[in-house]
């Protein structure tokens, strides 16, 4: 048999030059008459002419033969095989009919209009008639539709050639749809890059641009065609050259430089804030082939920031001038207590004075009762006195900041009954004094505090004949330390605790008991200022307890 | 020792006090001249010899000076001042007793030269005691000797210590 398969022919025209010359010398066979199909589709295979071969052995086209039909039957791309006088197609690659979702023999001896997947293609008539006339037809993206409905888009190839004295037209089918598909996500990143507000511009590694998107134009003012084939260095103020120089070292070790805050400078030679982040584009080995930056225009965000710092300024200077101002009221207020001490203290000094020359000059001439009211003028200054000390101390452990500290609180107490002993000498107190824990205070008020609560339990025991006093902590679960100081005295009626820590109120009348009303008003004050409490627990003529609390270290605020 | 033309200044702006004081000083024994001088401008007038004060046989330089500070016009410090300005007038004691008891008042005092800084006690008693204590305290102090008028009396300093000190 001297007839050849068209598709081995084609392959071989392809292939292979000069079995081509071969082909055309064997008188034309008859059309299709020798193309029978095996039971897997493929074509019988044919044993070529012993006769063709020139200088070859037979052995060698017929293993050429095979090789150029498994390619065939291998491809990745369809290959169909149409007799170009027919337009019937003779042959069809695996590839082509198991995409299709055909066998080999439902297509076998068709025309492709006769096939639903090429239904859409141009009539089988028509394209017939191109390719008689051009030779050569191509489609770059022809829909063909698969036995089970899917849309396949192909790119479509076909050619006449002459096998011998046969016309063949063969179609080379690819399946162009995966390209498709990257062609369309790789126009979707296009347009994500090209529209977005940020500046994205690719770079070589010389720094040369070679995109450059509308952001980029946005931001720095050149069209892509200015910018484009240019440096990028121009966008780089003068004293920023280094800068750039940098991340271009720290890119080309294939690194990224991720939102560094910089300036750039626009076509109109403004400056501009900006955030950018530069990386390196790698190709597949992982070699750096150029750079991408990302600039994100922060003049904005800058002058925000700018403006935030701005009012935190001046809500600093207000904060300062606020504290200036009430540190001048205070100062005034300190000024105006020691001059009203001071006014307020001379007429009184005066008073005793002259009622202390009066006793002297005249005292031997005056009576019993003229000299009982100077007496009394005496002591009533004297006491005025007392109450203008006592105001002064009271304005005065209200200002000022606490020194705090750790203060021993058995040495302070130990120290300040010390300090009353001349009023206690003459009594016989029964001092119990419990061990004290250290306490977190500012030692001078707090001894101020402690001087008047221990003072007052010495007086108000006064008229005791067996005085007790005692002093002790108690804990409460609380974080903070709680004093009591306990005496036996003349207590008060429960009823007025309440009146106890107020400046000016007393609960035992002068006579009874000398005093300001002001000595628990500064104890009660003091304790605040600490951020602990104060009160007290008494019964008429059985004694009294008062107590106090200071916050542990870290624990209080501080009240002013 | 004892000088003998002892002559006190008090100077105060509130006559009751110039009273008390002078009594204060009375009572406890003091009878050098005692010249209660009514605010700081009179008291400067009194040491430049102005007006009255020019007769010395009657004004004679103090030789210990007492002056309180809040005065109208020229107060204590202005007193001081005018005082430590002069070196014959430098060295006559001078001590503050005030209502005062502010720090700057008492820190500024001594910077201005006052001898010592004393708050008027309230009670008529510790007055005297502590003028006494003053009066005593000062007396007793060595210092440039004067004439019958306070005037200081020239020295001839040549070759001693005090001769760097050169007199106005």
């Amino acid at each position: 048999m001297s007839r050849r398969n068209a598709a081995e022919l084609l392959f071989l025209s392809q292939m292979n030059p000069k079995a081509i010359s071969i082909t055309r010398q064997p008188p034309s066979p008859a059309k299709d008459s020798g193309l029978s199909t095996s039971r897997d589709g493929g074509p019988e295979r044919q044993k070529p002419q012993k006769s063709l071969v020139r200088g070859n052995g037979a052995m060698t086209l017929r293993a050429s033969e095979l090789s150029y039909r498994r390619l065939f039957e291998t491809a990745k791309d369809g290959i169909l095989i149409l007799d170009a006088d027919t337009g019937r197609i003779t042959d069809v690659n695996p590839f082509l009919f198991n995409l299709l979702g055909f066998s080999r023999g439902e297509m076998i001896g068709k025309t492709v209009g006769e096939l639903s997947p090429f239904k859409d293609i141009e009539s089988n008539q028509a394209m017939l008639e191109r390719l008689q006339k051009d030779g050569y037809v191509r489609y770059e993206n022809l829909p063909l539709e698969t036995r089970d409905g899917r849309k396949v888009a192909v790119e479509f190839v076909s050619n006449v050639y002459h096998a011998g004295d046969q016309k063949v037209i063969q179609c080379n089918i690819r399946d162009i749809t995966e390209r498709k598909r990257a062609e369309i996500a790789s126009l979707r990143l296009a347009a994500i890059v090209e529209f977005s507000d940020d500046a994205i511009i690719g770079k070589d590694p010389n720094g040369i641009i070679v995109s450059w998107n509308k952001g980029a134009e946005k931001i720095f003012g050149y069209t892509a065609c200015e910018a484009v084939g240019t440096s990028y260095i121009r966008m780089v103020p003068d004293d920023r050259h280094d800068e750039e120089k940098q991340i271009l070292a720290r890119i080309a070790c294939g690194e990224s430089v991720e939102h560094f805050e910089t300036q750039r400078q626009t076509k109109d030679g403004r400056l501009i804030e900006v955030s950018v982040t530069s990386s390196p584009i790698k190709d597949a080995a992982g070699k750096v082939i150029g750079v991408s930056k990302v600039a994100r225009d922060i003049s904005e965000r800058k002058a925000a920031e700018e403006k935030i710092l701005q009012l935190n300024i001046e809500l600093e200077q207000r904060v300062l001038d606020r504290t200036a101002q009430l540190q001048d009221a205070m100062k005034e207020l300190e000024t105006f207590s020691y001059s009203a001490s001071h006014d307020l203290r001379a007429p009184l000094r005066q008073i005793m004075g002259f009622v202390n020359l009066l006793r002297e000059d005249t005292g031997p001439s005056l009576s019993e009762k003229s000299l009982h009211y100077l007496a009394t003028i005496s002591l009533s200054a004297k006491r005025m006195g007392q109450l203008i000390d006592n105001l002064l101390e009271f304005s005065r452990v209200g200002r000022g900041g606490l020194q705090k500290a750790d203060i021993k609180l058995e040495e302070l107490v130990r120290d300040i009954l010390n300090d009353l002993q001349a009023e206690t000498r003459e009594r016989k107190i029964l001092w119990n004094i419990h061990p004290l824990p250290t306490v977190w205070a500012d030692r001078p008020l707090l001894r101020i505090a402690l001087v008047n609560l221990l003072s007052n339990a010495v007086k108000f025991t006064g008229l005791r004949s067996a005085p007790a006093i005692e002093i002790g902590s108690v804990t409460n679960g609380k974080p903070e330390t709680v004093i009591f100081i306990r005496d036996n005295g003349s207590g008060f009626d429960p009823l007025h605790s309440d009146k106890l820590f107020k400046v000016f109120q007393r609960l035992h009348n002068e006579a009874e008991f000398e005093g300001t009303g002001i000595g628990l008003a500064n104890v009660h004050r003091i304790i605040q200022r600490h951020g602990g409490r104060t009160w007290a627990e008494g019964v008429v003529d059985g004694g009294a307890t008062f107590y106090f609390s200071i916050p542990n270290q870290n624990e209080g605020c501080n009240v002013r | 020792m004892r000088k003998y033309h002892s002559t006190i200044m008090v100077v105060d702006d509130d006559p009751n006090d110039l009273i008390l004081i002078e009594r204060a000083f009375r009572a406890i024994g003091v009878t050098d001249p005692i010249h209660t001088i009514n605010g700081g401008l009179e008291a400067i007038a009194y040491m430049m010899g102005e007006g009255k004060y020019s007769e010395r046989s009657l004004y004679a330089y103090p030789t210990f000076i007492t002056t309180d500070l809040k005065m109208a016009g020229a107060d204590g410090f202005a007193v001081l001042e005018h005082l430590k300005n002069n070196p014959e007038w430098a060295v006559i004691p001078t001590v503050v007793l005030t209502g005062s008891r502010d720090q700057d008042d008492i820190k500024k005092s001594y910077m201005l030269g006052a001898s010592s800084y004393h708050v008027k006690p309230n009670n008529p008693t510790a007055l005297r005691h502590q003028l006494k204590v003053l009066h005593d305290y000062w007396v007793t102090c060595e210092v440039p000797e004067v004439d019958s008028t306070g005037r200081q009396l020239r020295t001839d300093s040549a070759g001693k210590l005090g001769e760097r000190f050169v007199q106005a």
